[in-house]
């Protein structure tokens, strides 16, 4: 607690990777790009509990972390106001997918050059969702799954009840705007090029992504709730308090 | 671990031999120790129901003694070597040759039950339990010459009782060399498995550090200028190769059980992934009939060639994959230098066949369309959408 107080704005960052050049290059960087950066972590369950301790602005995440997956430290870290940018070596899509689905806003790929992750950083901390092409198409296609695992579901059960049941859940959909902007993420057009392309502002564009971020998140946290609540109403203390009075 | 009643599986360790064995022997052997006390009471018995006709029923008793003896020990002693089967093999000679002792000898002529009877054919099937077919056999054989001897001139039931101690032996044995060599097969399958898993794990522990490194290697050269660059290229190079091999392993994993005349587009796009190609795909595979797949990646390398002859030095490109309900996309964008749309068109009258041909003329033979949108300086953008099942043709 020796560095002198940083100026209201700075943003704090913790760093998680296991590798230590990486972290050390990763580190130097934003810290030079003049990041408050708070902490680093070598593996999940440090990060996690440095996360708590330090309440970062963003928590910059290597995917592949020791100890935890990707997707069980954003869901740990669930209740901060902590964003989460997910930095990937291997860019494993499954696991990008799971991680943007537990809460992530961000991705890129550690190739990505030094600027390109400041700004990242930055784009994080101010609450915009930070897409890379690659992930662009990954949402484009985990939207397009829920879709038709939905119609399936809906063609199977012939039963009247399961047919209300499958309306109950609503399946996120994408609005044609959402799916069009995705789609030019996903050919590597800046939010910038996008706004001119549709004659749109660049605020708009960003609302349009970030949106599409938010219904995935929401829909994976109804999916929680209902799981619990299933497994709840199994749980044997439950129906003793319920069968109690 | 093991059902109770299952036949199928492996005893850890055997108290009877002292290796593991499979359940279907260890079930044999427990049959056998139990059924050596019942044959002794029952020829306790037989031997009761005629000690009237018996020159010396005290002989028989003593016999019948014995061997209810020797039996109610295999209970208490559990394992089982080749010296307790020769005793029990003797045990059941020497009864037999004791019936001469017995019985009076018209009796023994006529075809009287041995003395130990049943008991006999009980160190048949432990030989064989013991020593498989071969085990069998030969105690069969010996028992077998043993009632012989002992009849002097065999009776045709003697002959029978003969036959089916062969078979119990033969049989017995072949269940449990066929029941052993099982087990010797799976224990060669799960060791196989599991050097395979352990390999997994090493390669993805071995890829991931390797990625990273190389992922470094390519930053920091950038970074560093005139030699670094070189390096950072190569490192991009190799980045980028192993990356390709590790998801292309992933995907073979779970191509099982697609039908193998069913391919997955995403491989097929991403070994054209390079430093100016970025592919973008869904996470699911996105599998067409493979004539199909093959046809449509070659559309998107005709307009990926487009993109490296036309679209200018320094043009990057993209590619994503989408699925649309029945029908497969592929987006090609470069930003480029473009193209007036005329022009690029016309371009077959002028004797080039890129676009038209390769691209627009696969998607339709493939019952699909290509949509090609570009401007001077603008880049290029091509969409090739195709049915996933070829159209019934009316």
């Amino acid at each position: 607690m020796t560095a002198s107080p940083p100026p209201e704005a700075r943003t704090t960052v913790l760093v998680a990777d296991d590798h230590p050049l990486w972290l050390g290059a990763l580190e130097r960087d934003l810290v030079e790009a003049g990041l408050d950066v708070v902490a680093t972590a070598g593996d999940g369950p440090s990060t996690v509990r440095r996360a708590r301790a330090t309440r970062p602005d963003v928590l910059v995440l290597d995917l592949n972390l020791p100890g935890m997956r990707g997707d069980e430290v954003c869901r740990a870290l669930g209740d901060l106001e902590t964003r989460v940018l997910i930095l990937s070596a291997s860019g494993e899509q499954l696991d990008v997918l799971a991680a943007i689905k537990a809460g992530a806003t961000g991705y890129l790929v550690k190739s990505a050059s030094a600027t390109e992750i400041v700004d990242a950083v930055v784009a994080t901390a101010r609450g915009e969702a930070v897409f890379t092409p690659g992930l662009a198409g990954l949402v484009l296609g985990e939207f397009r799954r829920m879709a038709t695992a939905g119609d399936g579901d809906a063609a199977r059960s012939s039963a009247a009840g399961e047919r209300q049941r499958a309306a109950d859940r609503p399946i996120p959909e994408l609005t044609e705007r959402e799916t069009e902007v995705l789609r030019l993420v996903a050919t590597g057009m800046s939010y910038k090029e996008i706004a001119a392309e549709l004659v749109l502002s660049h605020r708009t564009v960003q609302n349009h992504v970030q949106n599409t971020l938010g219904k995935l998140h929401l829909h994976n946290r109804v999916e929680l709730v209902r799981f619990a609540l299933a497994r709840g109403l199994e749980d044997p203390n439950g129906d003793a308090a319920g069968v109690g009075d | 671990m093991i059902l109770r009643g299952a036949l199928v599986g492996v005893t850890d360790r055997s108290v009877r031999t002292g290796r593991p064995e499979p359940i279907v022997v260890e079930a044999f052997s427990r049959g056998l120790d139990w059924f050596r006390p019942a044959a002794a009471a029952y020829a306790g018995w037989l031997a009761w129901q005629r000690h009237d006709a018996m020159a010396r029923p005290w002989v028989a008793y003593v016999v019948v003694a014995v061997l209810m003896a020797f039996s109610l020990a295999l209970l208490a002693y559990r394992r089982r070597t080749t010296l307790l089967l020769g005793v029990e093999v003797l045990l059941a000679v020497a009864g037999i040759f004791a019936t001469l002792l017995a019985d009076r000898p018209e009796a023994v002529a006529s075809g009287q039950f041995t003395l130990p009877t049943i008991w006999a054919a009980g160190c048949v099937v432990g030989a064989a339990v013991l020593h498989g077919r071969l085990g069998g056999v030969v105690v069969a054989a010996l028992i077998a010459v043993a009632d012989v001897l002992e009849v002097g001139t065999p009776t045709v039931t003697t002959w029978h009782n003969i036959l089916l101690l062969f078979l119990l032996g033969g049989l017995i044995g072949l269940a449990v060399d066929l029941a052993r060599e099982g087990l010797t097969r799976y224990a060669q399958v799960v060791a196989e498995r599991e050097r395979l898993r352990e390999r997994e794990r090493l390669a993805r522990v071995v890829h991931d550090g390797v990625l990273q490194t190389l992922t470094f290697i390519h930053r920091r050269g950038d970074e560093l200028g005139d030699g670094g660059a070189e390096l950072a290229s190569l490192a991009a190079d190799q980045e980028r190769a192993l990356r390709r091999l590790v998801t292309q392993d992933l995907t073979d994993d779970s191509r099982v059980g697609v039908v193998a005349a069913e391919r997955d587009l995403r491989p097929l796009l991403t070994a054209r992934e390079a430093d100016r190609v970025t592919v973008s795909l869904p996470a699911d595979p996105v599998t067409l009939p493979a004539e199909r797949a093959v046809e449509l990646d070659a559309a998107v390398g005709a307009a990926l060639d487009n993109v490296i002859q036309h679209a200018g030095p320094g043009a990057t490109a993209w590619l994503l994959l989408e699925e649309r309900g029945d029908d497969v996309s592929v987006t090609v964008r470069d930003n480029g230098v473009g193209d007036d749309l005329d022009h690029l068109m016309s371009a077959e009258d002028r004797g080039r066949l890129g676009v038209s041909q390769s691209i627009i003329g696969r998607a339709r033979d493939l019952g699909g369309t290509a949509s090609v949108t570009t401007r001077p300086g603008g880049g290029c953008r091509v969409v090739i959408t195709v049915p996933r099942r070829e159209k019934e043709s009316v």
